[in-house]
């Protein structure tokens, strides 16, 4: 029924990203042609299975990213011990449902380290979770690489060891196991501005949950948006569950916002757009990439989503790889709900699977081998040397593009 | 060969359940009176501790022992509360949360030694518990629940909120952990702390140590209080309030008390949380976790000393468990007649449950199966459905209910009941009383009497309930060392007058003077601690505790032993404890029920309940005794043996009150007899002469249609309220 | 924050704040009833409340969705998703006193609360499993389009179906009212509330009142969660916090006190909203923080005069 329309919904979308493939690809950076975790095997005489242990809320709020980042995830892995594997031996992945829940993922990192004393680590999906157990893999000497979650301080920490807001501060430096393929906040918030400067906006407002994702990156856009010389004309927050965010729309509107920049999930981004319509607010909707996650428009409606901005390093059409990658996940899986989060699993994947070929199973190498990796290609915009010593994100600002909603699909703005 | 057969024989004897070397109590400064039995076990369990974790040289197993302890020890704290005092909180997450914060805060902002930030934070939770209990607690009924909820509710929100404070979502990082050994605890570096040759560590070792260190002390308080003095009015407070303040305790203290104790329980959970954890994120506290504790206590088994300890522990591995299995493709293809198969038996499992819910003897066997069958096939039908098997919740809600309905006691419970297998009940012979010949005077006198022989005078009393006049200015007097009695139809105010003496009501006008001290408007509690004790004409036993506890419990007043001396087991406590027992049983031979004193208060004859009411209200050497109807329910061959016991009270000196409609006993005992009706005295005097009085026999003759009367009035002060 | 910038952010917000609030206290006051309802009968109430609402969400979701798409018209699709919640959750109610609510009595004094807080656990997990963890859109009868008002300098918005959910929870609330004052079956809950063994006295069969009470209670949790379903998404979680503040309001309004819960839920309602003009983050906050307030200062709530004790 309403499964049904989704579905022919996802079809023309499909099948549009196929025509549009052959324009965009040639602008994108990074990928070309067709990308296969077959590429990353090496043949040998085989032995006992390696253990990478993946960690995401399979359930819980961020269930929607997470079974993307999954979906990627396996994919990747089958192309990968299809193939071969690491001199015949196989990876197994092993999955851990964290719920979302910061406790439940300090017991299954320590899981993971103690028990199954895994290689690497690919997760997790929130950056409250990832905060709370990367002290744990940085004492074990576990790499870890970090797909989904975006926050700032779960990659670079000061001094102290202590997270940090800002990547480019002085003196903040990478943990020395933590990687992402993740689109860092502040990047995300770049590439929002750069838009902004060049669409001359002129009346930017924030608004953010007041879940960890959001109030950090809440903190993150103030810094960087005052450093550009833009001014905010008024902050707004709201709770995770509201779904009448009438009170604080009347206050951005009465401020004369014109711009909204927000960092949320999708039901309540949905509930945004319902009580901004209801008080007659037209206000220009930008976001990092939860804005590019389907449900939003699924809530809110076609009508309200258009033209809303967000943040991606994939879109369907964004390169002929993409293309074909979510040809792969629709034969694998008859959907790809969330291409983006399967495509950053996917990358996720294939780089520690690649570096793996390089060093052996053995964490301490692994680690230095991601570090060093050069020559890769992923389905999404990362550059070919992801990574060095000083920098362990591998999507700067210029590695991502602000995308647009148009007629239920989201394509690259102009 | 014969020292041998010897040897065989005083090893026999050495180890015989009763009175053996194992059975022996030790006379020591503290921890006074345990048997070597006990240290045994102890030691034992601390021997356990210590090698248990070596053994699993695994970090993560470590890890979750490490949890379940101090989870365990937020459990037991609610126990008490929960279990043995009767009251619900929905908020102790909250307050395991404020622990966590205290000692997260404490660490990292003023730099305290971790040691004495887990003593602090404990402190900082009781202190929350103490002022949310302060003006919650003096309300009767689930208040509690209601105010916990919005404890927890409100404490996320702030812990999400106040991001200065607590870093909200963001977190709260760097928490240290404590160094011993050399080595930091929880790291997962691996040392040999006994020399080159010793056995490997790494750091979790030692923080599963400590969280077991503080299990253990947290567990022997629960034991220490729980089984004394302290257990004893804790759980009579549950039973009944009005009884309790009766013989002198203040209901509102105990549960003030019983409320901060848990608190400092959760608190101390969430500080070794903390430092479990390094880093403390506001998403964990959410109201879930409340829930969680709870349900931890009720399938463990509430009101069990073990019980919160077990249920951690199975709660603790079964999502563990499941994960591992759905993690590690363990999981067997979901086949439909085996889903089919666990699910019957689940069926059927608890279908059992309900038919041999709560039936003793060979029943608990089959309960037994029937428990095992539904554990067996709810979580066998997760294993083998992976659809559902992230939905373990489910099987919590399933078991909460199951477990609420059919096994109260929990798994504890399930588990003692099957090593009580064969537990004698009394028969019916049991219960006739014995040594009739107590009471003719051959044993001593066990009553004491308050030294104070006080006049108890009413004086105008009143008691209006909205328009209605219950007590319409009635002023008695009772002599001392006399048996007074008090008569009057069903209505006449005899039940209202003993309630505002009592100060259950606080009359609405008038005086009431003991000795010539206003007692008035006090507080039961403070009424009866000085010198009136009373009976209820419904009668309000500790249904649950033994007929001697009751009777243990009419020394509430007279205890001097603290707190302290309870939880650290002192000599002072244990000499005191014994003191009262052997009064109390004194009390029970001189009511002739001794042989009945460690029955279930509950599951004795109605007559012998009001004998034990009996009893307990004379161990507070009352000044005046008020007994409210006690031959109702009584057979007129027992009438002879109760005049006795009230003559023998008088005759130690204390004063008795005795409503009674039962004419043949007030006229028999009583020197002066009061006549109440409508709420007005209508005579007084000697009994021979009230019960010619006319206006007396009216009421009593009217009282057909005066039970009219009264029905209409009783609505009426209904709808008034 | 100065009083005149305070008072121009009241000037601003007040009105849109004082309509979304009035919408979203009547679900709370709504639902509350049914706490009225079952604790005035057996001193006991559910906590799975705002479960049920969800359920009825979600039922809706189905029903309405199915109907709607298989051409038949959104108003008769709209009747269809009332009487199918009506007859589930009145169903769901007495199976509720029958398993969580009956058995319990006597084991604890406060069985109850734990048994219906197991029940919410089950239904969330059922939830999840038959409809998923998505949110999900519930079309509304009457269409998206706002209607708007214009009060000068101010602008405020209301969505039709919010006038429907106000309009229709105050009519479900009065007709409960009437019924409890007016009917005969009615009367006999009173009856039951007032004193149980003397209801039972006068021919009163206390056992149907008590189920009748559970059922009735049940489907203004249902009726609510209908309502709701078009402005909240519906998912399986979306009843804990709708059925937590209904509780506050229950508490605050005193549990025996329909009128009392009423006018507070608008109360409560209004408040939260005019609080998120200031502060978003302690709306959810607040109503737990003037429960705890009202519940120090007066026990028994803010209109139960009647402090009845039971000796």
């Amino acid at each position: 029924m309403i499964v049904n329309s989704n579905d022919r919904l996802r079809v023309r979308r499909y099948v549009l990203a196929l025509c549009l493939a052959p324009i965009f690809g040639a602008s994108s950076a990074g990928a070309q042609g067709n990308v296969s975790c077959a590429d990353a095997a090496t043949q040998g005489a085989g032995g006992p299975d390696i253990t990478i242990g993946v960690n995401g809320g399979f359930t819980g709020p961020s269930a929607s990213f997470s079974q993307g980042m999954k979906r990627g995830i396996e994919i990747c892995t089958k192309e990968y011990n299809d193939a071969g594997g690491y001199k015949g031996r196989k990876v197994e992945m092993i999955y851990l449902d964290d719920q979302a829940k910061p406790e439940v993922a300090i017991n299954n990192i320590s899981r993971f380290i103690q028990r199954d004393k895994v290689v690497g680590i690919l997760g997790p999906v929130n950056s409250g979770n990832a905060l709370a157990f990367l002290p744990k893999t940085e004492e074990a000497e576990t790499p870890v690489i970090v797909p989904i979650a975006s926050s700032v301080g779960i990659v670079y920490v000061d001094a102290d060891g202590k997270p940090v807001a800002n990547s480019t501060a002085p003196g903040a430096k990478p943990r020395k196991y933590t990687f992402r393929t993740s689109m860092q906040d502040d990047f995300q918030i770049e590439t929002v501005l750069a838009y902004a400067k060049q669409a001359g906006w002129d009346a930017i407002g924030i608004m953010h949950d007041t879940s960890g994702y959001g109030s950090q990156a809440k903190a993150t856009a103030q810094r960087i948006i005052a450093g550009q010389g833009l001014k905010i004309l008024a902050t707004e927050t709201y709770n995770v569950g509201d779904t009448d965010m009438t009170s604080q729309l009347q206050k951005m509107k009465s401020a004369g916002v014109k711009q909204i920049i927000n960092f949320g999930l999708a039901a309540e981004l949905a509930g945004l757009l319902r009580s901004a319509q209801k008080i007659d607010y037209k206000v220009q909707w930008a976001g990092p990439w939860g804005y590019a996650d389907p449900a939003v428009g699924r809530l809110a409606g076609q009508e309200l989503m258009e033209g809303v901005l967000a943040v991606a390093s994939f879109t369907i059409d964004s390169s002929p790889a993409a293309a074909d990658f979510h040809q792969k996940m629709l034969k694998s899986f008859n959907e790809n709900p969330f291409p983006m989060t399967a495509a950053l699993g996917y990358d996720a994947a294939k780089l520690m699977l690649t570096a793996l070929a390089k060093s052996g199973p053995d964490q301490v190498k692994l680690r230095d081998a991601i570090e060093t990796l050069e020559g890769f290609s992923g389905v999404s915009s990362i550059p070919s040397r992801p990574f060095s010593p000083t920098r362990h994100h591998s999507l700067d600002s210029n590695d991502m593009f602000v995308a647009t909603w148009r007629n239920g699909d989201l394509v690259k703005a102009k | 060969m014969v020292s041998h057969l010897m040897k065989v024989e005083v090893q026999k004897r050495g180890f015989e359940p009763n009175g053996g070397i194992l059975r022996k109590r030790l006379n020591l400064p503290i921890f006074n009176d345990v048997s070597i039995g006990q240290i045994g076990l102890f030691l034992l369990a601390i021997v356990g501790i210590v090698v248990a974790p070596l053994a699993l040289s695994d970090g993560y197993f470590q890890q979750i022992l490490q949890t379940i302890a101090y989870y365990s020890i937020a459990a037991i704290g609610l126990n008490i509360l929960v279990g043995y005092q009767g009251q619900v909180s929905l908020g102790h997450g909250a307050l395991f949360a404020i622990g966590a914060y205290a000692s997260a805060l404490l660490t990292t902002s003023l730099g305290i030694s971790v040691w004495l930030a887990f003593a602090l934070s404990t402190a900082i939770a009781a202190l929350a518990g103490f002022l949310i209990g302060l003006p919650t607690l003096r309300a009767r009924g689930h208040f509690l629940a209601m105010v916990t909820i919005a404890l927890a509710i409100v404490t996320f929100v702030i812990a999400q909120t106040w991001t200065d404070l607590t870093g909200g979502p963001a977190g709260l990082g760097g928490i240290p952990r404590p160094d011993w050994f050399g080595t930091t605890m929880g790291s997962l570096r691996k040392f040999r702390p006994f020399g080159a040759d010793g056995p490997i560590l790494t750091g979790q070792v030692l923080y599963f140590w400590v969280c077991a260190g503080f299990l253990v002390l947290a567990q022997l308080l629960a034991i220490n209080l729980l089984t004394g003095n302290w257990g004893r009015t804790v759980s009579a407070v549950r039973q009944s309030e009005i009884a309790a303040e009766s013989v002198g305790v203040s209901v509102y203290r105990v549960k003030l008390a019983t409320f901060t104790l848990s608190a400092a329980f959760a608190g101390l959970a969430g500080s070794l949380f903390a430092h479990q954890q390094e880093y403390i994120v506001s998403d964990t506290f959410t109201f879930e976790k409340s829930v969680e504790f709870l349900v931890f206590v009720i399938l463990g088994g509430a009101r069990s000393l073990f019980g919160p300890l077990i249920g951690t522990a199975v709660l603790v591995v079964l999502p563990e468990a499941l994960k591992t299995v759905s993690a590690y493709g363990i999981l067997p293809s979901s086949d439909l007649t085996i889903q089919v198969t666990l699910l019957v038996l689940a069926l059927f499992g608890s279908l059992g449950l309900f038919v041999f819910a709560r039936q003793g003897g060979g029943i608990r066997s089959l309960r037994f199966v029937s428990g095992v069958a539904v554990v067996v096939g709810l979580i066998g039908f997760m294993l083998v459905t992976p659809q559902i098997v992230e939905h373990y919740l489910l099987v919590y809600g399933v078991l909460l209910i199951l477990f609420l309905i059919t096994m109260p006691t929990g798994m504890a419970g399930f588990l003692s009941g099957f090593f009580y297998f064969g537990r004698k009940t009394l028969s019916k012979a049991d219960w006739q009383p014995r040594f009739d010949a107590r009471l003719t005077g051959e044993v001593e006198n066990p009553i004491v009497a308050a030294p104070s022989r006080d006049e108890l005078v009413i004086n105008d009393g009143r008691m209006n309930f909205g328009g209605v006049k219950a007590l319409d200015g009635i002023t008695l007097v009772v002599k001392p060392g006399t048996v007074h009695g008090l008569i009057g139809p069903n209505g006449s105010g005899k039940s209202t007058l003993v309630n505002i003496v009592t100060g259950v009501y606080a009359p609405t006008g008038g005086q009431i003077r003991l000795g010539g001290r206003r007692i008035d408007g006090l507080a039961p509690f403070r009424i009866a601690r000085l010198g009136i004790a009373r009976t209820f004409q419904n009668i309000q036993l500790f249904k649950d505790l033994s007929v001697l506890d009751n009777v243990m419990m009419g020394f509430s007043k007279h205890r001097s032993a603290t707190f302290f001396d309870q939880a650290l087991r002192t000599r002072r406590f244990a000499r005191e404890e014994h003191a009262f027992r052997t009064r109390a049983l004194e009390l029970l031979e001189f009511l002739e029920i001794r042989h009945l004193a460690h029955e279930e208060a509950e599951s004795l004859p109605y007559g012998f309940q009001r004998l034990v009411e009996i009893g307990r209200a004379l161990a507070t050497s009352p000044s005046i005794l008020l007994l409210d109807e006690p031959a109702a329910g009584i057979n007129s061959s027992e009438l002879g043996r109760l005049a006795r016991v009230v003559e023998r009270i008088r005759d130690a000196g204390v004063t008795v009150l005795i409503i009674e409609h039962h004419m043949e006993l007030v006229m028999g005992v009583s020197s002066r007899i009061t006549a109440l009706d409508y709420g007005q005295k209508i005579a007084e005097g000697i009994p021979g002469d009230v019960q010619r009085n006319a206006r007396v026999i009216d009421a009593y003759l009217g009282s057909a249609e005066h039970s009219f009367a009264e029905l209409r009035r009783s609505k009426m002060s209904k709808t008034a309220e | 924050m100065d009083l005149a910038s305070i008072a121009e952010m009241l000037a601003q917000g007040l009105p849109q704040a004082i309509v979304s609030g009035l919408v979203y206290g009547s679900i709370y006051a709504l639902v509350a009833q049914g706490y009225y309802v079952t604790f005035s009968t057996t001193d006991t109430l559910n906590f799975a409340q705002g479960d049920f609402l969800m359920i009825a969400a979600m039922l809706s979701f189905t029903v309405l969705g199915g109907l709607a798409l298989s051409g038949v018209s959104l108003w008769l699709a709209l009747l269809a998703a009332i009487a199918v919640v009506v007859v589930v959750l009145a169903l769901m109610g007495i199976a509720v006193e029958r398993i969580a609510i009956r058995p319990l009595r006597g084991i604890f004094s406060f069985g109850w609360i734990l048994s219906t807080v197991g029940v919410a656990v089950i239904l969330r997990q059922m939830a999840e499993i038959i409809w998923g963890r998505e949110h999900m859109r519930v079309p509304s009868v009457f269409g998206d389009v706002p209607i708007r008002l214009n009060l000068g300098t101010v602008q405020i918005g209301i969505l039709p179906q919010e006038v429907f959910i106000l309009a229709a929870s105050l009519g479900a609330m009065i007709a409960v009212l009437f019924f409890l004052k007016k009917s005969r079956l009615g009367k006999a809950m009173a009856a039951v509330a007032f004193n149980a063994p003397a209801a039972a006295l006068m021919g009163i069969n206390v056992r149907h009142i008590v189920v009748l009470s559970y059922a009735l209670s049940s489907v203004l949790a249902g009726l609510a969660g209908v309502l709701v379903a078009p402005v909240l998404f519906a998912h399986a979680h979306m009843g804990t916090l709708p059925g937590l503040k209904a509780f506050a309001v229950g508490i605050i309004g005193g549990l025996g006190n329909p009128v009392g819960i009423l006018v507070v839920g608008l109360a409560l309602g209004i408040v939260e909203f005019v609080v998120a003009i200031f502060n978003a983050s302690l709306r959810d906050a607040v109503t737990f923080l003037i429960l705890i307030a009202i519940l120090a200062w007066r026990p028994m709530g803010l209109f139960d005069k009647s402090g009845r004790e039971k000796v």
